[in-house]
C-alpha cells in the first residue's frame, strides 16, 4: 500500500497541483490570457490540431529528423568510439580536433552550417548529428578503456581470438557505459532538433512554437512545448527499457 | 620418494624449472625489487603451495609463470621449453573469480572452447559442471551465485581447457572460513581425478600445509624463497594431528622468529 503510494501516486501529485493552479489562475484572470492561456483553451486547440493533422505532421517531421541525425551519430559514434577506445594512438590523433568541435555548442554551429548547407534538411540533420555524436563517442571510449584488466587477462589466458575477445568480452563489458552515451545522445539530439527548427524551418514542433510566438498564440506555443516534453520523456523511457533488457545481468539494474 | 629414485637413475625431469628469476619495477625513479633470484623446480603432478605475506611477490611469480607478465630476468622452462607468453598448457584461477557477468555458468565455462564441435563442447562442459557440483545451475548468471559457487565455476572454466598446470592465486582468499575449508577439500578431490600440476599461492599457512606436497615459504623485500618444506603427511590430512601442527608451527616460526608471539588460533598471516 505504502509502496504503491510512493511509486505511482506521489510522482503525479505535483503535476496535478500545477494544472489545477494553472486552471484557477487563468480562469480567474489573475494571469492575462495573452501570457498564458487556460488549459481548457489549450485542449481545444490541441483537439483542433489533432483533427486537421497539423500535430501529427509536426511531430513526425521532428521525430524523423531526429532519427536521421541520431542514427548517423550512433553508427559513427560507436565506430569511432570503439576504435579510439582500443587504440591509444588513434585516440591521440583525433582527440584534439574532436574536443575543439565538441566544446562549441550546436547553437553556435547553426549559422555556419546554414551558410554551407542552406536551411534544408541537411543542415538540421547535421546539427542533430553534432549534438548526439559526442556523448556517444565519449562514453563509448570511456567504456572500452574502462574494461577491467582482469577480464582481458582471462580472455588472453583462454586463448580466444581478438575478434571473439572484442565481441564477447570487451563490448559486453563496455555496454553499460555505451548505453549512458546512447541515452545522453538521444536527449541532446532531441534538444538539437528543436533548436534547429526554432531558427530555420518551415515545419516541425520547433517551428510551430516560433509560429505561435509570431502570431501571438500562446496556446500553440504551449502545445509545442508539451509535445516536445512528452516525446522526449517517452523516448528516454524506451531506451531505458531496452537498456534494462540488454543489461539484465548487471546487478542493481533489475527493477 | 619417487623423485629421489628418478634423480638417482637420471630420468627425473622437472615439469617447470625456474632459474635465477628476478623482477623489479621502477616506481617514482626508485628501483623496487619484487623477486630476487628465485630458483624452483616443480615436478609433474605435484601440488606446490607458496605461502608468504602481502608484497612478497608470490602473486607476481604466479603471473610470470602464467605468461601474463613478460618482463623479468632469468628463465622459466616448461617441459624443457622456454616459456614466452601465455599458453594453453597453463590455466589460472584468481582470487576475484573474474567470471563474465553477462554470461551464464555454461557460457562462462565454454568460453575458449570454440575449437571443439558443439556436441563435444557440450559434453565436456556438462562433465565439468558436474565435477564442481553445480548441476542445475547451468543457466545461472554469476550475479546469482555465492562466492564459493562462483569460484567453482572459475575452477571448472580453467579445468575444462585441460591444462597441464593450474596456477591458483589465493583462490579461496575472499571466501568465508567454512566455505574455504569446503573448497580446499573440493580442490583435493578434483586433483585426485587428474594428474594436473598445481601451484597455489596463499597467505593461509593452514591451507598451504593441508594442500601442498611441498610448501615454499617466501620472504619479502625483495621476494625470495626462504625455505622449502616438504609435507610428508598421508592424505587425507588431519589438520589437528600432531605432525600437521608441528609443520604449521615450523612455518609460523619462520615468519615470526624474531618476535616472541604465541601462535594464535588462526594461522593466517
Amino acid at each position: 500500500m505504502n509502496k504503491t503510494f510512493v511509486r505511482y501516486i506521489l510522482p503525479i501529485v505535483l503535476p496535478i497541483l500545477i494544472v489545477l493552479m494553472w486552471i484557477y489562475l487563468t480562469e480567474k484572470e489573475v494571469i492575462a490570457a495573452y501570457l498564458i492561456p487556460s488549459p481548457l483553451v489549450v485542449i481545444d486547440t490541441f483537439i483542433q490540431f489533432l483533427g486537421d493533422g497539423t500535430l501529427l505532421d509536426d511531430t513526425w517531421t521532428s521525430v524523423s529528423r531526429m532519427l536521421q541525425g541520431y542514427s548517423l551519430a550512433v553508427v559513427t559514434g560507436l565506430i569511432f568510439g570503439i576504435i579510439m577506445g582500443l587504440f591509444a594512438r588513434i585516440d591521440q590523433f583525433f582527440a584534439g580536433v574532436f574536443n575543439a568541435v565538441r566544446v562549441i555548442p550546436p547553437l553556435a554551429w547553426i549559422p555556419i552550417i546554414i551558410l554551407w548547407f542552406g536551411i534544408g534538411e541537411t543542415s538540421k540533420v547535421i546539427i542533430i548529428f553534432k549534438g548526439a555524436f559526442f556523448p556517444i563517442l565519449l562514453n563509448t571510449i570511456q567504456g572500452i578503456e574502462g574494461v577491467p584488466k582482469g577480464y582481458l587477462e582471462v580472455s588472453k589466458l583462454m586463448g580466444v581470438s581478438k575478434r571473439k575477445g572484442l565481441f564477447q568480452v570487451i563490448l559486453p563489458a563496455a555496454l553499460p557505459s555505451i548505453f549512458v552515451g546512447l541515452r545522453l545522445g538521444l536527449g541532446t539530439a532531441w534538444m538539437a532538433v528543436v533548436a534547429a527548427e526554432l531558427i530555420a524551418s518551415e515545419s516541425g514542433l520547433g517551428f510551430r512554437i516560433t509560429q505561435g510566438r509570431e502570431l501571438s498564440q500562446p496556446d500553440v506555443m504551449v502545445i509545442g512545448m508539451v509535445m516536445i516534453g512528452l516525446i522526449g520523456v517517452s523516448m528516454d523511457a524506451l531506451i531505458k527499457l531496452i537498456q534494462k533488457r540488454v543489461l539484465s545481468w548487471q546487478p542493481g539494474i533489475k527493477s | 620418494m619417487l623423485t629421489q629414485a628418478r634423480v638417482q637413475y637420471g630420468t627425473y625431469k622437472p615439469k617447470i624449472k625456474i632459474s635465477n628469476l628476478s623482477k623489479s619495477y621502477i616506481q617514482r625513479h626508485m628501483k623496487l625489487e619484487v623477486l630476487n633470484n628465485v630458483d624452483l623446480e616443480i615436478q609433474e603432478g605435484e601440488f606446490l603451495t607458496i605461502v608468504g605475506s602481502s608484497g612478497c611477490g608470490k602473486s607476481t611469480l604466479l603471473r610470470i609463470i602464467a605468461g601474463l607478465d613478460g618482463s623479468f630476468d632469468g628463465s622459466i622452462t616448461i617441459d624443457d621449453q622456454l616459456i614466452s607468453g601465455i599458453g594453453r598448457d597453463r590455466g589460472m584461477v584468481f582470487q576475484d573469480h573474474r567470471l563474465f557477468p553477462w554470461m551464464n555458468v555454461k557460457q562462462n565455462i565454454s568460453f575458449g572452447l570454440e575449437h571443439l564441435t558443439a556436441k563435444e563442447r557440450n559434453r565436456i562442459v556438462q562433465e565439468h559442471i558436474e565435477l564442481v557440483g553445480l548441476k542445475g545451475f547451468e543457466k545461472a548468471k554469476p550475479g546469482e551465485l555465492s562466492g564459493g559457487m562462483s569460484q567453482r565455476v572459475a575452477i571448472a572454466r580453467t579445468l575444462v581447457k585441460k591444462p597441464d598446470i593450474i596456477l591458483l592465486d589465493e583462490p579461496f582468499g575472499a571466501l568465508d572460513a567454512l566455505t574455504r575449508i569446503q573448497m580446499q577439500h573440493e580442490i583435493l578431490r578434483i586433483r585426485e581425478q587428474s594428474n594436473i600440476t598445481m601451484i597455489l599461492v596463499t597467505h593461509d599457512i593452514d591451507e598451504a600445509v593441508l594442500l601442498g606436497d611441498r610448501v615454499i615459504v617466501m620472504s619479502k623485500k625483495p621476494g625470495r624463497i626462504q625455505k622449502t618444506i616438504p609435507v610428508y603427511l598421508p592424505r587425507p590430512r588431519d589438520r589437528n594431528s600432531y605432525d600437521f601442527i608441528k609443520i604449521r608451527e615450523q612455518i609460523f616460526n619462520l615468519f615470526f622468529e624474531n618476535e616472541k608471539v604465541k601462535i594464535p588460533e588462526d594461522y593466517s598471516i
